[in-house]
């Protein structure tokens, strides 16, 4: 018999709260690669917009969150899985943040020409980072930290080719030069969308084995 | 019927019962009162001697009877009931020993007290010859009382939360040690009320003593091997067998001096009762 | 730092035919507070009352294994449960001052062994009242009645009373089930301020408690009905309450089954 039915459901309301929160990031960092392929500026503000609903998310997740650990005691996983659900949320944020960062970037650039190599790393690095999440939020799901494990991997992946865009530009330019550092800077954002990945999969960890990954 | 109609008819119906005790008590107790009080305070009648065949006797060796057998049944009967007591609530462990006494008592509890009267005058008076005499009564009347006795010393000891037994076994105390300095003083309000009350049993008692203790004497009995004549024998050998021509006097003053000696004890065992109480709340 | 206090070593507890708890296997380590804590009638009482050996009282109760204290069995025949008990004490689930003095409550326990010197019990009456942290709220009164304590005073009277004996070990059985919140508090601090002198077993039912106050924990539980209690886990209190080994215990101190 389970003598604490109404904490369990509140915990199961911010579980499926974080999993809607995810989902709506997941969708954030699609559309933001979609902006990026086309440089269009237009949907960029509406990632820079879009940013306070996943705000919105952070705050109730954290509040509910916290209401639950002053006024239920919560232990073991219970008390596991609140402390790990609202890590993810900052990490979301975080993510939602890359994402506008990143739009911030995709509209000084719009109009302007990259280079067709360059582009296709960036695209690539997004399509991996976006992957990632995606398994990251599935291993958090499952509870399954076999697959939480292999993010690690993953992210190796994505930080090779990040390291590859200092080179390949004019720097006589002044103008190349602009554009250079912009495309560093979106590199850099995409490739911290992957580590927010891999840490929300060390969280699973710590979910399922109580252990912090080192 | 509504169930606040039935609940006032039920209020009436017990209230009449509870009216009707009070109410025949009443009646026995200002009958005997009207009827001897007058004699019973005439100093000539508490304080003189019995006459055996003339008017005007008193009843003094009566009412020192009474009192010297009371003591003496008291001396008697309270460290074996609360020696037996102690032992069946403190240290008798459940079976077949402390059934066979629980079964003994519960007979002994439903006997008529003139068996034992009966009883008491074959062992001691004729047996061992010891002829009429206080300490025979006594015996007796000890035997008799024992089941009430133990029963309410045991009820008393019962009472004593078994928290106190444990605070004080945990302490380091022995079993034995720990009824000596916990459960008995606890218990002792509720032990002296329960002493005290069988004490006007005693004295009201007559089947028992008429055989053992003796009916009629002159003299203020002294030693406990005296022949005695209590109160409550001696009003129903006035009323039965004396041949003096103002019996109905003598017993009903008998009667009221004897009612009003046993509302004495009642009051006090009360009053003891309570201070003992007090004092073991108050601490030291 | 890490000895050993008392080791029960598979023990067995029998009341007539009923078996109240089996294969009970645990060290107590001193200077540390162990918490037993299970569903109610798990055993958890029963296991205490074992350590001193109180389930003696009891008619028909028998013993299987040993109990270890300082490496002597003291369910050995020629071991003496009143020498035991002066150095096992225990304290109560509902206060059970005497109906005495709080000075006699408290000097109860010295007398027993002899004390009679008035300078020496007072002075063992107030150490005892100070270190049960009473002694400021009674040290005018000492001779009122204990009954005329509030409900945690008089926890604390107890408290003092084991103290005065000078135990090893002090058992608490469910300790704060009887008192208020703020009362539970000051005894759950007293008791922390206890186990730098005194090896502290708790059986509490307020898994909470448990959590705040003890170093290791027991796991207790019937798991089919007529069966006897067993010990499910045994630890660290912190990795008891993170994270348990067991996932009955788990189920258990989240509330997933009562």
């Amino acid at each position: 018999m389970n003598v604490r039915k109404t904490f369990h459901q509140n915990l199961e309301d911010l579980y499926l709260e974080l999993l809607k929160m995810a989902g709506a990031t997941v969708e954030d960092v699609e559309k933001t690669r979609k902006a990026f392929d086309e440089l269009d500026a237009e949907t960029a503000q509406e990632i820079i917009e879009f940013d306070d609903v996943l705000d919105d998310f952070t705050i109730r997740i954290e509040e509910n969150g916290i209401e639950l650990l002053a006024t239920q005691a919560p232990v073991a996983i219970d008390l596991r899985n609140i402390i790990v659900i609202m890590r993810i949320t900052q990490h979301l944020e975080r993510v939602g943040d890359l994402c506008v960062n990143i739009s911030k970037a995709i509209k000084s650039i719009s109009g302007k020409r990259i280079l067709p190599y360059v582009k296709e790393d960036l695209s690539e690095m997004f399509s991996r980072s976006e992957r990632m999440l995606l398994r990251a939020i599935e291993a958090f799901k499952k509870r399954d930290i076999s697959m939480a494990e292999g993010l690690t991997t993953m992210d190796d992946a994505v930080d090779r080719i990040n390291r590859k865009f200092l080179t390949g530009y004019d720097r006589e330019s002044e103008e190349e030069i602009e554009l250079a550092i912009r495309v560093v800077m979106i590199s850099r954002f995409i490739e911290r969308i992957a580590d927010h990945a891999v840490d929300i999969g060390e969280q699973v960890q710590y979910l399922v084995t109580g252990k912090f990954a080192d | 019927m509504d169930e606040r109609k039935s609940d006032r008819l039920a209020t009436l119906v017990f209230w009449i019962f509870g009216a009707l005790t009070i109410l025949v008590l009443g009646f026995i107790v200002v009958q005997i009162l009207v009827r001897g009080i007058a004699t019973a305070f005439k100093p000539s009648f508490f304080l003189g001697k019995p006459e055996a065949i003339k008017a005007g006797g008193g009843v003094l060796p009566m009412i020192i009877s009474t009192l010297y057998l009371v003591a003496l049944t008291m001396v008697i009967s309270l460290p074996l009931s609360v020696g037996a007591a102690v032992y069946l609530s403190e240290f008798a462990k459940d079976g077949l020993i402390v059934k066979f006494i629980r079964f003994s008592l519960d007979s002994l509890a439903t006997l008529p007290s003139i068996v034992f009267g009966l009883f008491g005058m074959t062992l001691f008076c004729i047996y061992l010859r010891w002829g009429y005499c206080l300490i025979a009564g006594a015996l007796t009347l000890s035997i008799l009382n024992l089941p009430v006795f133990l029963r309410s010393t045991e009820e008393a000891l019962k009472l004593v939360p078994i928290t106190y037994r444990e605070a004080s076994m945990s302490l380091g105390a022995s079993r034995w040690t720990t009824t000596r300095k916990v459960v008995i003083p606890s218990a002792m309000p509720g032990i002296i009320t329960a002493t005290i009350l069988p004490i006007g049993r005693i004295m009201g008692e007559s089947a028992a003593i008429i055989y053992t203790t003796g009916l009629f004497i002159r003299n203020i009995p002294l030693s406990p091997v005296d022949t005695a004549a209590p109160l409550a024998g001696y009003i129903w050998y006035a009323q039965s067998e004396a041949m003096v021509p103002d019996y109905k006097s003598v017993v009903d003053g008998g009667a009221a001096l004897l009612l009003v000696m046993v509302l004495v004890v009642f009051l006090l065992a009360r009053y003891l009762g309570k201070r003992f109480q007090n004092k073991s709340h108050a601490g030291k | 730092m890490m000895e050993k206090k008392i080791a029960i070593d598979s023990l067995n507890m029998n009341y007539g035919s009923f078996r109240a708890i089996e294969d009970v296997t645990l060290d107590i380590l001193s200077r540390h507070i162990t918490a037993l804590i299970g569903p109610s009638g798990c055993g958890k009482s029963t296991l205490i009352r074992c350590l001193n050996r109180m389930n003696d009282l009891i008619d028909g109760v028998r013993v299987e294994g040993r109990v270890l204290l300082d490496g002597d069995n003291i369910y050995e025949p020629t071991y003496d449960a009143i020498t035991l008990r002066r150095r096992v004490g225990m304290v109560f689930q509902r206060p059970n001052p005497f109906p005495k003095s709080i000075y006699e409550n408290v000097a109860y326990g010295p007398k027993l062994t002899g004390m009679r010197g008035k300078d020496e019990l007072d002075y063992i009456v107030e150490e005892s009242l100070k270190k049960a942290a009473l002694w400021d709220e009674v040290k005018t009164n000492l001779r009122e009645s204990g009954l005329n304590l509030s409900g945690g005073q008089q926890q604390r009277l107890c408290i003092a009373r084991v103290i005065a004996v000078q135990p090893e070990v002090i058992l608490f059985d469910e300790p704060c089930s009887a008192i208020d919140p703020v009362a539970t508090q000051l005894i759950e601090d007293l008791m922390a301020e206890l186990k730098k002198n005194y090896t502290i077993v708790i059986v509490t039912h307020n898994m909470q408690q448990a959590a705040r106050i003890s170093d290791y924990t027991a796991f207790m539980l019937v798991e089919r009905q007529g069966e006897p209690g067993r010990m499910i886990e045994y630890g660290d209190t912190n990795a008891m309450f993170t994270n348990p080994k067991d996932e009955r215990t788990e189920r258990y101190i989240t509330g997933r089954f009562g």
